[in-house]
C-alpha cells in the first residue's frame, strides 16, 4: 500500500499533529502513524471521521489511482 | 472498568491475530502432548493424556461449529469430498503410525503392532470420513440458506 500523503498535508494546513489527529478520530497514535504509512487500511468508519476532523472528501484524503494500489 | 474496549480498530485486528496465533498454538501443542504421551506414555497413556484430549476435542468442536454456523470452510481448502478423502487418508496414517509405535514399544512384537495399526488406521478413516461428510452436509445446507435469504 502507498503512503498516504494527503493526510500529513491536511493535517500540516490545519497545523495538526499526528497524536492531535489521533486524538480527535479516538484512535492511538500508533494507529494514525501506520495509516499515513500506507501499513494499515482502515474502515471507512474511521475514514469518514479523519475527513470530518480534516475537512477534507474522502475522495481528497483516499483516493488511489490503479498504479499506487498495485504497490 | 473492564466493558470497555480500549483498543482501537487497528490494535483490535492485531490483537485478533495474535489471540488466533495464540489458538493454533494451544492446538498443535495439545496435539504434540498427546502424541508424545501415546508413544511413551506406558500403560497409563490414556489417563494421562485424557485432560488434553478433553480440551483438544472441546477446542475443535467449537471452531468447527462456530465456523459452520457462518457458512466458513477452511482459508485454504476447498469443501470437497475429494479433499475430505484426502484429510481422512492422512490422518489415519497419521494415528496408525502413532499406534504402531505405541504397541511396539509396549509389547516388543511387529504383528501385533501391524494388526493394532491395521485396525486404527480402518476406524480412523470411517470415522474422520463420517464426520467430514456430516460437517460438510450442514456447512452447504448452510451456504445455501444464506444465498436464498440474499436472493429475497
Amino acid at each position: 500500500m502507498a503512503r498516504n500523503i494527503s493526510i500529513k498535508v491536511a493535517r500540516a494546513e490545519h497545523d495538526m499533529t499526528q497524536k492531535a489527529l489521533a486524538e480527535a478520530v479516538g484512535v492511538s497514535r500508533q494507529t494514525m502513524n501506520a495509516i499515513e504509512q500506507g501499513d494499515y487500511n482502515p474502515t471507512i468508519k474511521l475514514c469518514r471521521k479523519i475527513c470530518r476532523v480534516l475537512g477534507k472528501s474522502l475522495d481528497e484524503l483516499f483516493w488511489e489511482d490503479a498504479d499506487d494500489e498495485e504497490e | 472498568m473492564m466493558r470497555k474496549n480500549k483498543l482501537d480498530e487497528m490494535q483490535e485486528q492485531k490483537m485478533l491475530q495474535i489471540e488466533h496465533n495464540g489458538c493454533w498454538f494451544a492446538v498443535c501443542g495439545l496435539l504434540i502432548a498427546i502424541l508424545v504421551q501415546c508413544v511413551i506414555g506406558g500403560e497409563h497413556a490414556l489417563s494421562n493424556m485424557l485432560g488434553e484430549w478433553i480440551i483438544l476435542v472441546c477446542l475443535g468442536t467449537y471452531l468447527t461449529v462456530a465456523s459452520t454456523k457462518q457458512g466458513i470452510w477452511d482459508r485454504r481448502l476447498k469443501p470437497s469430498m475429494g479433499i475430505n478423502l484426502a484429510v481422512s487418508v492422512l490422518a489415519s496414517l497419521v494415528t496408525s503410525i502413532v499406534q504402531f509405535i505405541h504397541m511396539y514399544l509396549k509389547h516388543g512384537t511387529i504383528e501385533e503392532a501391524v494388526a493394532s495399526a491395521i485396525v486404527i488406521v480402518i476406524v480412523t478413516f470411517v470415522l474422520c470420513m463420517s464426520v467430514l461428510s456430516i460437517i460438510l452436509f450442514f456447512y452447504k445446507r448452510k451456504v445455501s440458506n444464506y444465498e436464498n435469504e440474499l436472493e429475497e
